[in-house]
């Protein structure tokens, strides 16, 4: 394997391969079947290392394990131990402490029984408050995990999982290729992307109604959508660098390579850096956090905020994957259209549907402007049902619209709103700023034929 | 495993079913470590692997009572903790599909391949002896390399900073030493 294979490789493994690498690390994946295999090996041996050189003792374990397990049945087990199915604690020795991580790795394996005593405290404590450890949990919770995928929560340095009742002091540590999404009571949202490490922290005060947020951002990039916060209290991101104060805004924070980056989509944010620097953030602009650089905002770069195919010149766009320029069924005015391509259904419809996907390989389609509305003509024959998807690289999630009783055998035009694009969470919604990665129109009822023109995706109102 | 530990375990499991909790604390003590192997070699990262081992043991909390003594404890176990993996492995499929993650695709559908191909206990136990032994064969300063990072869990920046070495050589240096050790491996199954 050369150099640049071999770094494609491990940066993808950790999780730190940024998007043009992965473009080209999938590309050589796909051309050659013998590097594929040597990949898949190279990544189950690395699985086996991290494996076997995975020292942490199993008292760690357990506490982890007896904390879900309470948290999953908050009455049982404190109702074992008062019906006398279990036996009480016994009596508590001092707890020790795991041995720190970072000397030269032990390949001996410690002793079970010296493991068991030295977290007996911890276990008895455990035991005897199976059901208030839950009740407590839920009453000290600030935020609620509605979405996670290889996470890890860690409280008094302990990892739990089976929790979605989040309290000051958790840690959430997001793997390489994960994703979670915290939400308050207020409906704020934190979107934590792979990488990311967030510390939940207490905030200024605790009247029962919330309080101020505060959240620590280790490593990693997040994005937040706050609501308007009580006058004095506004939301605090700490990282490493700097501090921004959120009083109900859109943004996106990111702590990369020693510098912490903001970009303000909506509202404004004041970001600080020690105790006399301090900058006001206005939507649609950025300010860095950096060794060596003053702290100021400037314009964010503008992403497309508007994008759209009318195919006239019968070429077929960089950006259409699936999909064939036709001069399709005759209209006046228009020349040419696109064709959906035939495909294998995952939908449970008929065998086949067509499909017109549009992507643009290593980089997104558009960023979602205001009330985003997505407008086309269609003709549809043979089924009656059209899906419109896209993809949001800032939720990382599919959101859909089905379009019913399409009218057959003739051009349409069909306009499809912000608000009407769902995703498995029914309180998810594109909102602006928002990179969208692909769209796809889809008929899975495919018997007859999909053909689409004049695209437009734009703010509300775009229509020819 | 020896018999008589497969008798302890299921001695403990018994007491477990009965509503033992010590019971049940003292059968992950005896089983995690095993366990924690396996699921790590399948789940893909860190974090995935502790969430798969604290699944499994919950999930084996609340169907303890389906349990049949026959000294198959660990067996049970895996195969809740396999029947986790495969399903988060789907996911992540779709997932990938859905994102055009290429790679991750074809890492998950290995994963599910491998995980539904399983191989025995005693296999599993002998590959990692031989792993193990063949990391003792490894000169110091490669095993110290192994060890930042897969214990330490060190990037390759950071492991450039420690070793004062490009990451670009790292990386290969790192990619050798997996090869090495895979041969190693081979030579002792033969």
């Amino acid at each position: 394997m050369n150099p640049d294979l071999a770094i494609l490789v491990d940066r993808w493994w950790e999780g730190t391969l940024d998007p043009s690498g992965t473009q080209a690390l999938a590309a050589r994946v796909a051309a050659d079947p013998g590097l594929r295999a040597a990949l898949l090996a190279d990544i189950a041996m690395q699985g086996r290392l991290g494996a076997l050189l995975d020292d942490r003792d199993g008292g760690q374990v357990w506490l982890a394990v007896e904390a879900a397990i309470a948290s999953a049945h908050s009455s049982t087990g404190a109702q074992r131990i008062l019906d006398g199915r279990e036996r009480p604690p016994g009596p508590r020795p001092a707890r020790r402490r795991s041995a720190a991580r970072g000397g030269p790795a032990s390949w001996a394996r410690r002793p079970a029984l010296l493991i068991a005593a030295g977290m007996a405290l911890a276990s008895a404590l455990v035991l005897w408050t199976g059901a208030p450890v839950a009740q407590r949990r839920a009453d000290r919770a600030i935020a609620t995990l509605v979405e996670r995928t290889d996470t890890r929560i860690e409280t008094g340095g302990v990892a739990v999982a089976e929790v979605t009742a989040l309290a000051a002091g958790d840690i959430l540590r997001v793997g390489p290729h994960g994703r979670a999404r915290l939400r308050y009571a207020d409906g704020s949202e934190v979107m934590l992307e792979g990488g990311a490490a967030v510390h939940l922290e207490a905030g200024q005060q605790d009247d029962g109604s919330g309080g101020q947020k505060r959240l620590r951002l280790e490593q990693g990039v997040v994005t937040a959508v706050v609501a308007r916060q009580p006058a004095g209290l506004p939301m605090r991101l700490l990282t490493p660098q700097a501090e921004a104060l959120v009083l109900g805004t859109r943004l996106r924070l990111a702590v990369v390579d020693g510098a912490t980056r903001l970009e303000v989509i909506d509202g404004v944010v004041e970001m600080r850096r020690g105790a006399d620097e301090r900058v006001t953030v206005q939507a649609g602009e950025s300010a860095v956090a950096q060794a060596g650089t003053a702290l100021a905002a400037v314009a964010t770069p503008a992403a497309q905020a508007a994008w759209g195919h009318d195919f006239e010149d019968g070429g077929r766009p960089a950006d259409l994957m699936h999909g064939d320029v036709v001069p399709g069924p005759a209209r006046a005015g228009s020349r040419f259209c696109v064709q959906g391509q035939v495909n294998p259904n995952e939908h449970g419809g008929a065998p086949l549907k067509r499909d017109i996907w549009f992507e643009r390989p290593g980089a997104v389609l558009f960023a979602a402007p205001a009330e985003l509305e997505v407008s086309f003509d269609c003709w549809l024959s043979g089924g009656s049902r059209l899906d419109i998807g896209v993809w949001d690289e800032a939720r990382r999630e599919a959101l859909w619209r089905t379009e019913h009783a399409v009218p057959q055998g003739r051009w349409i035009r069909l306009t499809i709103s912000c608000d009407d694009f769902r995703s498995t969470d029914p309180a998810s919604r594109i909102s602006v700023g928002d990179q969208i990665k692909n769209l796809i129109i889809s008929a899975p009822e495919g018997a007859g034929a999909l053909y689409v023109d004049d695209l437009e995706v734009g703010a509300g109102g775009a229509r020819r | 495993m020896d018999p008589a530990e497969a008798q302890r375990i299921d001695e403990l499991a018994m007491d477990a079913q009965a509503g033992n909790r010590e019971a049940f604390r003292l059968l992950v003590l005896a089983t995690e470590r095993d366990l924690r192997c396996y699921i790590a070699v399948h789940a893909g990262s860190r974090e995935s692997a502790d969430e798969a081992l604290q699944h499994t043991y919950v999930a084996a909390f609340e169907k303890i009572a389906q349990y049949r003594s026959s000294r198959t404890f660990r067996p049970w176990l895996r195969a809740i903790a396999r029947n986790h993996l495969v399903d988060r492995w789907r996911e992540s499929r779709r997932f990938a599909a859905l994102d055009g993650a290429l790679v991750d695709g074809l890492v998950a559908a290995a994963a599910e391949d491998t995980l539904e191909r399983d191989e025995a206990e005693q296999v599993a136990e002998a590959q990692t002896r031989r792993l193990r032994a063949c990391l003792e064969l490894l000169p110091e300063k490669s095993r110290q390399l192994i060890a930042r990072r897969y214990h330490d869990g060190l990037d390759l920046d950071e492991l450039a900073r420690r070793f004062r070495r490009p990451a670009r050589v790292l990386s290969v240096t790192l990619f050798r030493l997996r090869q090495t050790l895979r041969r190693c491996i081979e030579e002792r199954e033969a």
